[in-house]
């Protein structure tokens, strides 16, 4: 068993541990730099600076660390500065004005993204990667024609303008303006270090794992996005409070695009570097509009293609690795060093099948993939399905671990029925699903891993990193048989294959399910892995009574370690029983094994 | 005389995994070599590894003498190399006639209707379905449609990969005839992956025995006791 | 009665022809043009580079898809190709690109609209109590035209197998010997100059400015993304999203009107991810 220490990244200088120098360092900036004599122009541009930098680095956390491409930042901003300015022209111009105000930006907000989201992440159908771009799109632009067509109430094209605000001083402005830049930063930089933040990069990495480690994506996207739109809109608000002039033209596509430019210049995925483009670019376009206005649009654009076309990590990531910076703000501290092994726990106890599929088929258009299969599984079983390419295994695998994707039949799990339920709630049910490509969370490391899948689903821990970590004992023998310890702390990319392959049955495990279905286990790994993991499945079933569904081409593993074999071919079942009678059976041969073969039944 | 095909040490994989551990074959002009072995000892990755679909991270791969390691699929194949794939091997929502002319793209329309009434020859199911979808084909059509189209262009060198996986014996006749033939007539090279060991030892010549991303034995299908040499190493 | 059923059928005919060069990136290349607008509002200004040099006005719907062909093979070769298997980074660079066309445009050409004289003008002529202008023959007769046109071409030329080859399984064509880097190139090329098309077409109707094509990518996208990957299916879409916006407009308000083209398409989505062409295939 190779054991790879991959070197950890230490070359570079990283602000890892340095965050609350940083902090203190702009803090104190930002208290003195009025001092220092800013003008009312410069303190009332960078007011708006920073707001546009809170945008920026909220988009972020949707974009760059949650991967979801939103074009819809500046509809959410436009919500808040008309409610802010219909508020404070058409009823009240005072403090209570703009609180009732921006809360009720706020509540449309979030609304709207719940509405986009229910949309976009809870189809059950595979929609195009594109759909959330293009709705969000589509928001922006209706949003832009709705406001130039409700004249009276908004002003029309010519917007709102001029109106009464709050009278505060500029230093005043300048100094809220600061603190909320600082405030949302630091609450966002400190979300991102936590297990929620974890939970986060895990989604970005490998959604599909997330779901079937029992985690509900849909529902925490969802729940991000709103959260992180209202804000924006809060921020709307606050704009149109001090600006007073609330115009569409800082609600279309414009801000849209720009919101996303910055994303990019700054680094996808950085937080504080958005933040920076977007106050960096904000407080120079004055400027450079005037010098070059002509030119200013294009140049964006320019800068737009080729951020995207060649520094896929944003211009200032790119900048500071040249001078052997690193760009990451928030503590990466390393999980549990350790774990510990928990008690047994047990699923739906009881007895009975722990599986059961009745007459389930599959049907893709006019092309029958299963047809009538049934099947019952028991605690302490080591099932194998085998047959021939395109016989339907990966189909069967398929509509076990999720409720949508039959065609008719039905599948129970301890006795309930998954009906239509998503990956989700079909591991929540007790059944553990191992992908034949090693799917876990690049990115991540091994601990990391392990601990997500520990979550079992529940939502973890918004601020706090957690530093223990419980596995059970399942998890713990893989882990142990495997020797994932040597790489505890090495992100899962940089592992070898059979590691990855431990890895994944571990998490698999960790979720303490009633049956584990392992799709071709053995691909690609070393003889002495192979015979690892068969003992441990082996072990596994006979002393936490689990069943295990194993699809294999290797006989060899299959003989040694299945106690019942079942033959598909064609989407049928062929034969059933010990591996003996289904070698003998001449059904079987003649459908799978080819007559030239002879069998030698050791 | 150059080597149809010679691949030295070729190692390659994918989604990180490596399947090919250093495979050395080398295949004559006009020979039929069979390429045996089970599920999952890397054959169709081989042919993909050949057809420029997978990158091989170390080797070479020598096409009538010329390094194709790194080219395009579209530079390899038109070097006059077809392949019949084992599955998603046909444009399902368009004819049995478009999916042949697809096939055979850098022939002129006469050379094509020669070419067509040529294999129509052999596989007559081929007139009679030219018009329908080819996904609406029965299993044992397929088969006969996906060596037509290999055989079609007159290619150098043909890939086969599990061509006659459930497929009825007839059906099996009629394709190893029609191999035979186009050997014959025009001493194309063919490397057939297979499972089915009667139907290869009818015709090729030599044969590798694939196991786990290596050639692990090779020899002629003439010498005595090769069957069995084979059969030992598929057995369950 | 009539004047709506016109007016749906020349919105009609305008969505589609806008939208086929969209449908057909998106189709065989999977990727999203979304500097389709830029390419657009291209055309248009060739119809008034041609009004103001005095030719013929004809000669704006040979030239401009010409232009749109040459700049959309440079674009694929330069921007698109790099970014395989990254469409949303395709969208994004594909809009950058779009702002650079604008402000380009606009330096050019300043930001002003301009008008263009109609190709064909004369007297309405009438159709079943209808006021018919020849223009608006002549924009239906296009689309048409171009829906028929298109269709053949696919069904019956070698070069439309092969786009449709690519279409479906992009990996079995190269693995039949498929350029499949050129077939891209090519189609690119070709969904620009039907954009450049569709830009001189339509500027009779209304003013050319730099930013002309914003609004109609939009729509164009909205249209082919109700539609699928189907020419007869974008037929289907334009003329129901077109009646949508025609019959709201004018019976409610323009801007539920828009919505309209909007929200239809997004809710048709999330049930029928794959768009009006599922409704077309046989069982």
């Amino acid at each position: 068993m190779s054991n790879l220490n991959a070197p950890l990244q230490v070359s570079k200088i990283s602000w890892q541990g340095r965050l609350p120098l940083f902090l203190y360092s702009v803090v104190a900036c930002t208290i003195l730099a009025p001092s220092l004599g800013l003008g009312n122009y410069l303190s009332g541009l960078l007011v708006q600076a920073f707001i546009f930098g809170i945008v920026a680095l909220v988009t972020d956390v949707i974009w760059g660390y949650l991967g979801i491409l939103t074009f819809a930042s500046s509809a959410m901003f436009g919500i808040g500065a008309y409610a802010l300015g219909i508020m404070f022209v058409h009823v009240s111009p005072t403090l209570g004005g703009a609180i009732l105000a921006v809360l009720a930006a706020i509540l449309v907000a979030g609304l709207v993204s719940t509405a986009i989201g229910w949309l976009a992440f809870y189809s059950r159908a595979k929609l195009s990667e594109f759909y959330l771009a293009v709705v969000t799109l589509g928001a922006s632009i209706l949003f832009g024609q709705a406001v130039l067509w409700t004249g009276t109430l908004t002003g029309g094209s010519n917007g709102l303008s001029g109106f009464a605000t709050l009278s505060l001083s500029n230093q005043a402005w300048y100094a809220v303006a600061a603190a909320a830049l600082l405030i949302s930063g630091s609450i966002a930089l400190k979300i991102l270090s936590s297990d929620f933040g974890l939970l986060m990069r895990a989604i970005r990495d490998n959604e599909m794992r997330c779901r079937y480690l029992s985690i509900k994506t849909p529902g925490v996207k969802t729940a991000v996005f709103s959260v992180c739109n209202s804000l924006i809109a809060a921020m709307g608000a606050f704009y149109a409070l001090f600006t007073t002039v609330v115009a569409p033209s800082l609600v279309g596509l414009t801000l849209a695009t720009n919101v996303l430019i910055w994303v990019i210049l700054g680094g996808r995925a950085t937080i504080v570097g958005p933040a920076l483009a977007a106050i960096l670019v904000t407080a120079a376009t004055p400027q450079l509009s005037t010098t070059m206005p002509l030119y200013w649009q294009g140049l964006l654009g320019l800068v737009f293609v080729l951020g995207v076309l060649f520094l896929p990590r944003g211009v200032l990531p790119t900048i500071l690795s040249a001078v052997g910076m690193g760009m990451r703000f928030w503590s990466r501290q390393p999980a549990a060093a350790r774990f510990d092994i928990g008690s047994h726990l047990r699923h739906a106890e009881g007895t009975g099948p722990v599986l059961q599929i009745e007459a389930v088929s599959k049907n893709f258009g006019s092309f029958k993939a299963l047809t009538n299969v049934s099947l019952s599984v028991q605690r302490g079983e080591l099932l194998s399905i085998v047959g021939p390419n395109g016989a339907g295994k990966t189909s069967l695998v398929r509509c076990i671990s999720d409720g949508n994707e039959r065609s008719s039949g039905l599948i129970r799990v301890g006795g309930t029925s998954i009906g239509q339920n998503p990956p989700d709630c079909v591991a929540a049910l007790g059944v553990g699903r191992k992908f034949q490509t090693a799917s876990v969370f690049e990115t991540l490391t091994v601990a990391e891993c392990m601990q997500i899948a520990t979550w079992k689903g529940k939502i973890p821990n918004l601020f706090r990193r957690s530093h223990n970590l419980t596995l059970a004992p399942a998890a713990a023998e893989v882990v142990n048989a495997l020797d994932l310890n040597s790489v505890w702390n090495v992100a899962a990319r940089d592992i070898s294959h059979g590691q990855r392959q431990a890895l994944e049955l571990a998490m698999v495990l960790a979720q303490e399910p009633s049956v584990v279905i392992l799709d071709e286990p053995t691909a690609g790994l070393t003889v002495q892995e192979r015979t690892m993991v068969g003992e441990v499945l082996s072990r596994l079933v006979a002393t936490e009574q689990l069943a295990v569904i194993l699809i294999e081409h290797d006989f060899e593993f299959v003989k040694r370690i299945s106690t019942r074999v079942v033959v598909l071919v064609a989407g049928k079942l062929l034969a059933d029983g010990t591996i003996k009678e289904v070698a003998s059976s001449k059904l079987v041969r003649e459908a799978y094994l080819g007559r030239s073969y002879k069998e030698r039944i050791a | 005389m150059t080597a149809a095909l010679r691949c030295e040490n070729v190692r390659s994989g994918y989604d990180r995994i490596e399947v090919l551990s250093g495979v050395t074959i080398e295949i004559k002009a006009a020979d039929i070599y069979a390429l045996v072995g089970k599920n999952g000892a890397g054959k169709t990755t081989l042919l993909q590894t050949i057809l420029g679909v997978l990158r091989p991270t170390v080797g070479s791969i020598k096409l009538f003498g010329n390094e194709i390691v790194g080219r395009g699929t579209y530079e390899i194949v038109s070097g006059g190399v077809t392949c019949a794939p084992q599955e998603k091997a046909f444009f399902n929502e368009l004819s049995v006639g478009e999916n042949l002319r697809l096939g055979s793209l850098s022939l002129g329309e006469a050379d094509f209707a020669r070419g067509r009434d040529r294999v129509a020859e052999m596989f007559p199911v081929i007139a009679e379905r030219w018009r329908q979808k080819a996904g609406t084909l029965s299993g044992g059509e397929q088969a006969m449609v996906k060596v037509a189209r290999a055989l079609l262009a007159k290619p150098k060198l043909v890939l086969l990969d599990e061509v006659t996986e459930g497929l009825q014996p007839l059906v099996v006749e009629r394709v190893q005839t029609a191999l035979k033939r186009d050997h014959a007539e025009r001493g194309t090279t063919f490397l057939i992956v297979e499972q089915n060991v009667d139907f290869v030892a009818g015709f090729a010549h030599r044969y590798g025995v694939m196991e786990r991303g290596e050639i692990r034995e090779e020899g002629h299908f003439s010498d005595s006791g090769s069957i069995s040499k084979i059969n030992e190493y598929l057995t369950i | 009665m009539l004047e709506h059923l016109l007016n749906v059928v020349t919105t009609a005919s305008v969505f589609f022809t806008v939208s086929t060069g969209l449908l057909i990136v998106l189709s065989v290349m999977g990727v999203v043009n979304l500097a389709h607008g830029a390419f657009l509002t291209i055309g248009g200004y060739t119809a008034v580079v041609v009004s103001q040099s005095g030719w013929s006005p004809w000669s704006s719907l040979l030239l401009a898809p010409t232009a749109g062909f040459v700049f959309g093979l440079a674009t694929e070769l330069i921007v698109v190709r790099s970014l395989y298997g990254r469409p949303l980074d395709t969208i994004l660079a594909t809009w950058g690109l779009a702002m650079i066309v604008t402000q380009v445009l606009s330096d050019r050409f300043g930001r002003s609209a301009h008008f263009v004289d109609e190709v064909v003008s004369g007297d309405p002529f009438v159709v079943a109590g209808v006021f018919v202008s020849p223009y608006r023959a002549l924009v239906i007769a296009i689309a048409v035209l171009l829906g028929v046109g298109l269709t053949l071409v696919l069904r019956w030329t070698n070069v439309g197998i092969i786009a449709r080859a690519v279409t479906l399984n992009p990996g079995l064509a190269r693995v039949l010997g498929i350029n499949t880097g050129r077939v891209n190139s090519i189609t690119f090329a070709v969904g620009c100059a039907l954009a450049a098309f569709a830009g001189a077409v339509i500027v009779p109707m209304s003013s050319v400015d730099p930013n002309m094509g914003t609004p109609w990518v939009i729509t164009a996208f909205m249209v082919v993304l109700a539609a699928g990957v189907s020419l007869p299916a974008l037929g289907i879409s334009a003329i129901g999203l077109a009646a949508a916006q025609v019959l709201v407009t004018y019976y409610v308000a323009p801007v539920i009107g828009s919505l309209l083209v909007i929200a239809i398409p997004v809710l048709l989505l999330r049930f029928v991810p794959n768009g009006i062409e599922t409704f077309l295939k046989p069982r």
